[in-house]
């Protein structure tokens, strides 16, 4: 089956700003008409994957998570900790159902896990 | 050995080494987390929003009811998840994690800061209560 890297997200403390840099070389269309505002990437290609820009607090520095599927969110992130890694956002709800957590792994490097309704 | 080689030693003499920047970084980040929570009345604000009647999981929503940008919010959001305050729920629901009898800013505050010690001990730091001998204080 694998863990497909499904999504990949952009942290940034001028989201905005990125996401006009990343729309203006690349074509992206970004949407943030849902619930949570968040700007959606459409990247306008058959291949490869979809993404999104969150804005990050003051102390990040602008970073990439990626988004890898998995089939439960919770028992996925006592595997990880066992594993090593640490649990920086909980299991959370988003809009339209999907469930998500975000960790740190053992370098610190942060990842995020997804189970997409 | 060229002179250019033995720049390249001297200065490596004034770099701190990565550890440190690790541990500065770390720091760096659980103050300035507290010094968000105690700044920015926003993170009590969305929390006591969500216990209203009628309240909707709508950043957008939300970001008109408090007066800020949904950038703000969603920042806000973040940080309340990380420090486990907040949570949603399967069904789109928030439900804070506060366990506070006395529901008031100066409550959730020093909660707050309390589970940033506590989380910031899990990265092996000690932040301690203002003293003389302390580098970090919260």
């Amino acid at each position: 089956m694998g863990n497909a890297v499904v999504q990949f997200q952009i942290l940034s403390k001028v989201p905005e700003e990125t996401a006009r840099f990343y729309s203006k070389l690349f074509g992206w269309t970004v949407d943030d008409d849902n619930p949570l505002g968040y700007r959606e990437i459409s990247t306008g290609a058959p291949e490869g994957i979809q993404g999104g820009i969150w804005p990050a607090p003051s102390q990040a520095h602008t970073f990439v998570q990626l988004f890898i599927a998995v089939d439960n969110v919770r028992t996925f992130s006592e595997t990880a900790e066992k594993a090593g890694a640490k649990v920086i956002i909980p299991f959370t709800s988003l809009p339209g159902g999907s469930e998500m957590a975000v960790l740190h792994d053992p370098q610190g490097m942060s990842f995020g896990i997804v189970k997409r309704k | 050995m060229s002179l250019e080689e033995i720049a390249v030693y001297v200065a490596v003499q004034y770099v701190p080494s990565t550890q440190v920047i690790d541990r500065q970084q770390q720091l760096r980040h659980w103050t300035a987390e507290g010094l968000a929570i105690v700044t920015d009345p926003c993170h009590w604000q969305i929390v006591e929003l969500t216990r209203k009647r009628g309240f909707r999981g709508d950043c957008r929503v939300i970001a008109e009811q408090v007066g800020v940008s949904v950038d703000r919010v969603n920042v806000v959001l973040a940080r309340l998840l990380r420090l486990r305050l907040l949570e949603i729920r399967p069904g789109g629901r928030w439900k804070d994690l506060l366990g506070l009898e006395e529901r008031t800013s100066a409550g959730f505050r020093k909660l707050a800061l309390v589970r940033i010690r506590e989380l910031a001990a899990r990265d092996g730091l000690e932040l301690r209560l203002a003293s003389t001998r302390s580098k970090s204080s919260l």
